[in-house]
């Protein structure tokens, strides 16, 4: 629900960071708040227990600038990943523009991203919202992890569990790293706009 | 591999797991280690290492007592309530009554109760917003497990002079419901001036008091604020409407089965932007209005999922109208009326 002031000529959207508990949501914001201090344009708000785990969401206001004259400001947020917190997850998602979809490249969270690549179509779905027309991205994170010798999945076959019918853009990335954040965010941004001019020709 | 080799690198696996916070599988790890020591005999130091896997499982299994896991909800800086308050408003004018009143829901939803109560309790004194505001008083009360909380909070605007009888019967009816779903019967005392002439005159039944009422119809040519993006738990505008509304429970979204049309067979999913009493009006995009394409005015809708914030439940509806938004920035878009025939 991308907020459009034409007077001021001014355009707020919504970025939100989902995908299983313990994928590397938070570390992405985390890296993002670090390296774009240009851009970011506030404190990273983040509401967790005991240091760790997100309980409600992380809030990071950016702003990237004039972009086609207009003035564009993105709100960065990530959604508790834990299959219980269903209703805040579905709170955060509310009047989102763009997804990026953070997929834990461990083996053995095969399954868990499946399911919550599932519970990210059907709470869009409870808005109204196709997941297969919304700007989405996937990010295949922790690759750095098969460094250590731990068995993860090759980008082949998350890309055939995650993204065999919906086709978007995807990255591999070590969020603790800083690798593939960037980039990653930057399709999602790029896309989320492309839509949003698309709908309401807000570029001159 | 030799088998000590393996045992290393299941362990560095399950250290692995342990420290990304991937509890299931660090125990997995774990036992698959002890499971392979137990078989193998000739392993040196074998106890030792049993005993510090065992060590390591137990502090998995244990470990410090969390908010999450003592069931309770952390209340969060005031600075932190004020801006979830302020993020999940979904309405444009930030300060007017409706916003405030979906950033209180919102808090609620957080789990920051005293804070939300203590934002409805100030809207519960507006009369534009009174019936809802005070609806989600008592849905805190009663989220809280604080059933008497909710009964001496009726009993407290019961005594009170600003609420409104028929108000009052309104949130009484609800309570009531609230009350039976959760198996509990109390004396809860009807409001002694129901049909007290004057404030029928305060309250005058077709004089549209309530701004969001009165103006349902006129939105969907204006498509002004009313119909802004607020499928909320509360945001059933009900602030005076006919008395039988307190029997229908707040519905947020819908889903409907199609049986003929494009979609035939496909269940949607629909935000309900606006409810009154049994009647919810759907607001349908016009880039989505392929969708509805098969539904008319009189349509029957023969399964359809109600979500209401308490409950899930199926039942039928018929589509009482079929308007075009010609003005305004929703214009173009389709408001659908649907009248639930049974649930």
């Amino acid at each position: 629900m991308a907020i459009f002031n034409l007077k001021k000529r001014e355009i707020e959207c919504k970025v939100v960071f989902y995908g299983p508990g313990r994928g590397g949501k938070t570390t992405n914001l985390e890296y993002i708040f670090k390296s774009f201090k240009k851009q970011v344009a506030g404190e990273m708000v983040s509401i967790n227990t005991e240091g760790d785990r997100t309980l409600f969401f992380d809030f990071l206001p950016m702003g990237l600038g004039k972009i086609r004259g207009c003035d564009v400001r993105v709100q960065l947020y990530t959604v508790p990943g834990q299959v219980k917190y269903s209703s805040t997850r579905k709170l955060v998602l509310r009047g989102v523009d763009g997804i990026i979809f953070v997929a834990d490249s461990l083996e053995v969270r095969r399954e868990k991203n499946m399911l919550s690549l599932k519970d990210l179509q059907s709470n869009l779905k409870e808005y109204g919202k196709s997941i297969f027309k919304l700007p989405l991205v996937l990010q295949y994170n922790k690759r750095d992890l098969a460094d250590q010798g731990i068995p993860i999945m090759t980008t082949e076959q998350m890309a055939k569990d995650l993204n065999r019918q919906l086709k978007v853009p995807a990255f591999p990335a070590s969020a603790v790293k800083g690798e593939g954040v960037g980039v990653t965010l930057k399709e999602c941004v790029k896309l989320t706009l492309k839509k949003l001019q698309k709908e309401f020709q807000w570029a001159k | 591999m030799h088998i000590k080799g393996k045992i290393k690198s299941i362990l560095q696996e399950a250290e692995i797991y342990r420290s990304q916070g991937l509890k299931a599988e660090a125990i997995q790890k774990y036992n698959a280690a002890l499971d392979l020591i137990s078989s193998n005999q000739q392993l040196k130091n074998k106890n030792r290492i049993q005993s510090a896997i065992k060590s390591k499982l137990n502090s998995l299994s244990g470990g410090k007592k969390t908010p999450e896991k003592n069931g309770s909800t952390p209340e969060l800086s005031e600075n932190v309530q004020d801006l979830i308050q302020n993020l999940f408003s979904f309405s444009e004018n930030k300060g007017d009554d409706k916003a405030i009143l979906e950033g209180a829901i919102s808090l609620a939803k957080f789990g920051q109760i005293d804070r939300a109560l203590e934002e409805l309790n100030k809207l519960v004194k507006k009369d534009k917003v009174r019936v809802i505001a005070a609806k989600n008083v008592i849905n805190c009360h009663l989220s809280v497990n604080s059933v008497d909380g909710a009964i001496a909070q009726y009993r407290e605007w019961q005594a009170s002079d600003f609420f409104p009888a028929k108000h009052l019967s309104t949130v009484r009816a609800y309570l009531e419901q609230c009350l039976k779903k959760k198996g509990i019967i109390a004396e809860i005392d009807e409001p002694a001036d129901t049909l007290e002439p004057e404030l029928f005159e305060d309250y005058p039944e077709d004089d549209g008091e309530d701004e969001y009422a009165e103006n349902a119809n006129e939105e969907v040519d204006n498509a002004d604020e009313g119909y802004e993006d607020n499928a909320d738990d509360g945001y059933e505008d009900d602030a005076d409407d006919d008395d039988q509304e307190g029997e229908f429970l707040e519905i947020d979204s819908i889903g409907i089965t199609f049986e003929e049309g494009p979609q035939k067979g496909t269940s949607v999913e629909f935000d309900v932007n606006f409810q009154s009493g049994n009647t919810l009006s759907l607001i349908i995009p016009d880039k989505e209005k392929a969708l509805v394409e098969s539904l008319d005015e009189g349509s029957n809708l023969n399964d359809i999922q109600f979500f209401s914030p308490i409950a899930i439940f199926k039942g039928t509806g018929v589509v009482s109208s079929r308007t075009m938004i010609k003005h305004g920035p929703k214009r173009g878009d389709i408001c659908l009326d649907i009248k639930i025939t049974n649930q």
